[in-house]
């Protein structure tokens, strides 16, 4: 389903440009792999105009992975972390492939609920959050990863203080502030990522 | 958002964020005035924006960037432990058997036997409900193969445990170990183990007789009874999961897994794990066949013969025979591809000897090397077990290949008669599900809904897939009460075992003269052909490799097919099957294979990008190469036309022509981008289209390639200019097949798009207006259509295996005429294609030509009675054909603008007379007319009456023959040729309801025409948007209601064959206003409300025509 390239690298390099998957983990192909096509037999199931439930796509992935390379799954957190970035490259691709759609406009409309349920965002809006945290990559990487691994892999903060090895605190701290500079990043009017809504 | 200066300097942009994260953090606690406040006392006035952005933002948690993705709680549910359900389905669930790669397995009891059952409950997946309903259906098929080598299917169905629905099948309780257990028991003789193996085997044979392979032979799938027997467990399992989604494949994930790792060079941690429990990697790797393992070959019954190898090499001397244990993944897949195992003999002495050799033919990397099938495998075990010489021996590749092919000289057996062809109209069986509806309708005591009611039951019956139930319904109507959209219900399939059915699933449909060549089985795994002479299906080749491609050449006297993975190419003739050629095949691996269209060359192609053309006289190759991309497309599309090849993988975004005829040397493949550019010759808004199917054919003397693409249009591409010259849109899922018939100019596109999902549609156009003339609904989704050589045909084949010959009935066979130009209000025919219209610029004549079916040209517009027109509508109709040119042939009686008189004209012109019109009250509709011979019919106020012309010394006066008083203001009325049938559409008050009626008159006695039925149309009484017509044989009558649809009724009897309510497909966008039968009863005209017309070949509404064709 996904347009074209099996490689994690969209045109223009911009989404996954500097994300080293094969360095996040012997099984992160096999995760991303895994997700992909998930995702994708998923979307194909649905109806137009409905809402990718990416927690669901995760568990699949996770029970396919556990039965066929369970070593690689024995550090949690190694997982969670990988999981986050893969869901984020899976969620990129199925936002960049609804942007690159001929056939555009409400009908093909995906969207992506929030965690609890209380935001719904449109592939704009993801696209729009994904390039935001590339800049905070290259600003403040370890801020990014914290944002990466909220947003993306819904981590306590806990989790991610055991993922990168700081406290608890710390990924409060840092979680607060880059939450606020995403959301400035991602104020309407400063958007300048993308010219895409007038496609249709 | 960027900082003044230079947004650009990194260094810059980094100081900035640093002092703005820097200030945001210093200052976020405070209260929001103080915040505020010194937030403002900083000097930059992009940071204090910055920051003033960030605090409002920590401040408004409402619109926070929340998590989208809990992955920790989705892990931690994954490794919840399995609650056992109490039920699966309706069954009592007693106990877990296992847990394997596939999902859990459960014990439990079958309510109607008592007996104890195995429940497979399979993973949670991301099912389509189309993918659940077909792997639901086919397993339940799979419970035919009934051997007692194989656990026994009995039931499938899905449950809802937890969230989200399970498919879980129910199998018959083995009690038994496994293969390993029971060898490693007690300690087995070689003669044992073969003994035990014999069993095992025949039990493969058994099911690859019926085209099912394993695909997962494993030790853990085998289970050894206390008696000492074997039993298969999941035959065909594996091959259904994946036909119902890829995503559900058992072993795709080890595939994906191997993939990577050889992809990427990179171990995936696997090292250590042989020991693994089953369902993981490898308790599957070292079973895997190395076409398996590659991905990239295809897989069919000789992979099971290879697992067969290594279980009996395992068995025999109690190892494997490739020592995997401490490889990773990769490494593992290295050896198993290219690694010659020790033999057997080299492992224990003992086992010298044939069956050594045995063993290792099993467990060639090729499987032309190994046995061909099971059935040949087990008659050298049979001899080992009698202690007689066996057969198999090492032979040289070359000679290997020209035995195997003369060993199957004319693998031609007979196979019976296994299907029939059915005939339907093209276009109308998009009814079926109209038809549903009216079961709930059906009136027992009215003959014709009974029929409709079997044959409803029929269609619901069609729909569960239940072709035997549905055939005896059919077999309860009479074939002239079937109608056109039933004609679709008659389908074939193969008779005996119902399991048949699934696995004669017909792909590559290549119609030649009478005989129709196709693939069958499971996969597409045996060409077969169909003989429309006889009603023969017979095989044409061993029914042995799992989907290799087959091309029959032009004249349909030969049938190449690769014997792939081994490159070798057999050219069979079709007649006895007999090998005429065995060729080595210039490029490593064959997925597509074409016949030049004179029947010298061979050209193949690969999704590697690798071409070539092989002269079948001088023996001579060329080669050429496409770029192929990354994309890993699953099916490679290769047609011929005239000296070029057109070739196409399955997602990418070009296609490629390949002039290989050009200089003798082949020139190099010509790109022809899909992707942003533009549709027409002016270029117009980019397309962007991935490739989905493929067809290439000389239309009206163009060459020209169908791309079907995976967004479900078509497009129709020059290939000399390189342009695509039309775009058809009709679907938003992938066009599954194609065909088109270049004399008639017919493109046919099927897609398993439908409102519900599981069942396919497929439309026609005419390739020369790009309107669309006809639609069909399918059962399912088709795999494979083509048109017959004569065009008469269209031949489906179908996923549940079906192959189905429909009729192809033109049903459209004007081009819209008339325009927002020249809306046409009224019209009639004359004789021939002589049709009388009134448009706003007066009233003409057209003249077309019935004969040419497509009349594609716009039709010649003679001028009539200009003085006539003022600028509104009029009746225009003819009253008599006897001149012998369109000049003089007909005399035309046309209601007078002013509607208070009959006016008869010449069609030079000239006046020939007049009756006044009396009894029309203020209100009423304006008059209708209709000719007859002799005569005609008019209805006027609330009387439909009869006249007769009377011709006398160039002149021409009416005589009232009868008149019928009505309840109702006639609307419009329609008589048959000859008069003795009438049809109106009337509009009045009935039983205190306003509404329109369609009334039926039998007027075969001399007078009035007396009312024999009447049939509400519409709720509404709307005077312009009503009209009627009956066919010339009297035999139907149709009316458009005023919600301009279309209403089809039994004539004689009024009743109502098509509801008023369904929409035929070629007024889906157009509402139609009124109708004009021709005088022959070939065409139906039909005009809608923008103003244009539409000629309808009537044939498609009339049973007996379809039938006779």
């Amino acid at each position: 389903m996904e347009p074209k390239s099996s490689e994690p690298t969209s045109p223009g390099g911009a989404p996954n440009a500097r994300v080293d998957l094969a360095k996040a983990g012997d099984f992160a192909p096999l995760l991303y792999a895994e997700l992909r096509s998930l995702a994708g037999a998923f979307m194909r199931s649905q109806s137009p105009g409905h809402t990718l439930q990416p927690t669901a796509l995760v568990n699949e992935a996770y029970i396919r992975l556990a039965k066929s390379s369970p070593d690689a799954l024995r550090s949690r957190s190694h997982f969670l972390a990988v999981a986050a970035k893969a869901m984020r490259h899976v969620l990129i691709n199925h936002a960049l492939a609804k942007k690159t759609t001929k056939r555009g406009g409400d009908a093909t409309r995906v969207s992506f609920h929030s965690l609890d349920g209380t935001r719904e965002y449109d592939h704009l809006e993801i696209m729009a959050i994904h390039e935001a945290l590339e800049r905070l990559e290259e600003l403040d990487p370890r801020r990014a990863t914290v944002v990466e691994a909220k947003v993306f892999g819904g981590l306590t903060n806990e989790e991610v203080a055991e993922v990168l090895g700081v406290s608890m605190t710390t990924v409060e701290s840092e979680w607060r502030t880059g939450r606020a500079w995403l959301a400035k990043e991602l104020r309407p009017g400063d958007d300048e990522s993308d010219g895409s809504r007038s496609r249709g | 958002m960027e900082p003044s200066g230079s947004p650009s300097d990194p260094n810059s942009r980094a100081a900035r964020y640093r002092e703005v994260t820097g200030l945001f953090d210093a200052v976020r606690d405070l209260p929001e005035a103080d915040a505020r406040e010194r937030v403002l006392q900083h000097p930059s006035v992009e940071v204090r924006r910055e920051v003033l952005a960030m605090l409002t933002a920590d401040r408004d948690t409402d619109n926070a960037v929340r998590p989208l993705v809990d992955v920790a709680g989705a892990m931690d549910e994954a490794n919840a432990p399995i609650e056992i359900p109490a039920m699966v389905g309706e069954y009592k669930v007693t106990g877990l058997l296992g847990q394997g790669g596939g999902g859990v397995v459960l014990k439990g009891v079958c309510p109607r036997s008592g007996d104890a059952v195995a429940i497979k409950v399979l993973g949670i997946g991301a099912w389509s409900s189309r993918a659940l309903g077909r792997f639901r259906q086919e397993i339940k098929l799979l419970g035919h193969l009934s051997h007692p080598g194989i656990a026994k299917i009995l039931d499938a169905g899905t449950d809802r445990l937890g969230v989200s629905p399970h498919p879980y099948f129910v199998m018959e309780f083995v009690d038994g170990q496994s293969l390993s257990e029971w060898r490693r028991a007690a300690p087995r003789t070689p003669r044992e183990i073969v003994g035990l193996f014999a069993e095992i085997v025949e039990a493969v044979a058994y099911s690859h007789a019926r085209g099912i392979t394993h695909r997962d032979l494993k030790p853990s799938n085998i289970l050894v009874t206390a008696e000492g027997s074997a039993k298969i467990l999941d035959f065909g399992v594996a091959t259904v999961a994946r036909d119902a989604d890829p995503a559900l494949d058992p072993l795709r994930t080890l595939t994906m897994l191997l993939q990577l790792g050889r992809g990427s060079q990179q171990g995936v941690g696997t090292r250590g794990q042989a020991a693994t429990a089953d369902g993981s990697v490898v308790g599957t790797l070292p079973y895997m066949s190395p076409e398996q393992i590659s991905g990239t070959q295809l897989v069919d019954a000789r992979s099971d013969l290879y697992a067969l190898g290594v279980m009996l090499y395992e068995a025999l001397c109690g190892k494997l025979p490739y020592d995997l244990s401490l490889q990773s993944l990769t490494d593992a897949a290295m050896v198993i591809r290219s690694e010659i195992p020790t033999t057997l003999g080299r492992v224990d002495r003992s086992l010298r000897g044939d069956l050594e050799v045995i063993v290792s033919r099993l467990l060639e990397k090729r499987p032309v090397d190994r046995y061909q099938s099971a059935q040949e495998l087990l008659e050298d075990l049979g001899r080992y077990l009698r202690g007689q010489r066996t057969r198999v021996r090492r032979i040289p590749l070359r000679i290997r290949m020209l035995r195997f092919a003369r060993r199957y000289p004319a693998y031609i057996a007979s196979s019976a008669v296994l299907a029939v062809v059915a005939l339907g109209s093209l276009g109308y069986a998009g009814y079926l599900l109209a038809e549903e509806r009216l079961v709930e309708r059906a009136r027992a005591t009215d003959e014709l809904d009974a029929m409709r009611f079997k044959l409803s039951s029929a269609a619901f019956a069609v729909d569960r897939g239940l072709l035997e139930q549905s055939r005896f319904r059919l077999a309860e109507v009479p074939a002239s009460r079937r109608n056109w959209a039933w004609h679709a219900l008659d389908r074939f399939h193969g008779r005996g075992e119902l399991v048949s059915f699934i696995f004669y699933a017909a792909r590559d449909i290549q119609p030649r003269g009478e005989r129709i060549f196709f693939r069958e089985g499971a996969g597409g795994t045996s060409p077969a052909v169909f003989d429309l002479r006889d009603g023969t299906r017979r095989a044409l080749d061993v029914p042995l490799p799992s989907s290799p491609p087959i091309a029959v050449s032009p004249d349909g006297s030969r049938m190449a097919r690769a014997h792939a993975p081994d490159g070798g190419l057999f050219v069979r003739s079709t007649a006895d099957g007999s090998v005429l050629d065995v060729l080595e095949s210039p490029i490593d691996e064959i997925d597509a294979i074409a016949w030049s269209d004179d029947g010298a060359m061979l050209l193949l192609a690969n999704r590697a990008g690798e071409l070539a053309a092989i002269d079948l006289v001088t023996g001579r190759a060329l080669r050429a190469r496409f770029d192929a991309g990354a994309a890993a497309s699953e099916r490679v599309f290769l047609r011929t036309v005239g000296g070029a090849a057109v070739v196409g993988l399955e997602g990418a975004e070009s296609i490629f022509v390949w002039s290989f005829a050009a200089d003798g040397r082949g020139a190099e493949p010509r790109v022809i981008p899909l992707v942003g550019v533009g549709v027409g010759a002016g270029g117009g808004a980019g397309v962007s289209s991935l490739v989905s199917s493929l067809e290439a054919v000389r239309v009206e003397g163009v060459q020209r390639a169908f791309v079907g693409t995976t967004q479900g249009a078509v497009l129709d591409i020059d290939l000399a200019q390189g342009t695509i010259a039309r775009k058809y849109e009709y679907a938003t899922s992938p066009i599954e097949a194609l065909a088109v018939e270049p004399t008639r100019g017919l493109l046919a596109a099927a897609t398993g798009e439908r409102a519900d999902k599981r069942r396919g549609s497929l439309q026609v156009w005419d390739v020369s207006t790009g309107e669309a003339v006809g639609t069909l609904g399918l059962g399912t989704v088709a795999f494979s259509i083509a048109f017959s050589q004569d065009g008469e045909s269209l031949f489906v084949g179908e996923t549940f295996g079906e192959l189905t010959r429909f009729a192809v009935v033109r049903e459209v066979l004007s081009p819209t005429l008339g325009s927002a130009e020249m809306q046409v209000s009224e019209m009639a025919f004359a004789g021939g294609g002589l049709m009388a219209v009134t448009t706003a610029e007066g009233a003409f004549w057209w003249n077309w030509d019935l004969d040419r079916q497509a009349s594609r040209a716009r039709p010649e517009r003679i001028p009539i009675a200009r003085e006539l027109v003022a600028g509104r509508p009029i009746a225009v109709v003819e009253v008599a054909a006897s001149g012998p040119d369109a000049a003089t042939r007909a005399a035309l009686a046309v209601v007078a603008p002013d509607a208070t008189s009959v006016v008869f004209y010449a069609t030079s012109g000239e006046e020939l007379g007049r009756m006044a019109i009396t009894g029309r009250a203020p209100g009423d509709a304006e008059p209708s007319i209709s000719a007859t011979a002799g005569g005609f019919v008019l209805g006027v106020g609330r009387r439909v009456e009869r006249h007769a012309v009377i011709e006398a010394g160039g002149r021409v006066r009416a005589e009232l023959i009868g008149s019928d008083p009505l309840d109702g203001i006639v609307r419009s009325v329609c008589a048959t040729p000859d008069g003795t049938r009438v049809a109106a559409v009337i509009s009045g008050v009935e039983a205190n309801r306003f509404g329109a009626w369609i009334v039926g008159f039998d007027a075969s006695a001399r007078g009035a025409p007396r009312e024999s039925w009447r049939h509400p149309i519409s709720e509404e009484s709307d005077a312009h948007e009503l009209g009627a017509a009956i066919s010339s044989d009297g035999g139907t009558a149709f009316a458009v209601s005023g919600t301009g649809q279309l209403g089809v009724f039994d004539a004689p009897s009024g009743a109502n064959i098509f509801a008023i309510d369904d929409v035929p497909p070629w007024s889906i966008d157009r509402r139609a206003v009124g109708l004009a039968m021709s005088p022959d009863g070939r065409a139906l005209a039909v005009r809608f409300a923008d103003g244009s017309v539409r000629i309808v070949e009537s044939a498609a509404f009339d049973a007996e025509a379809v039938e006779a064709r």
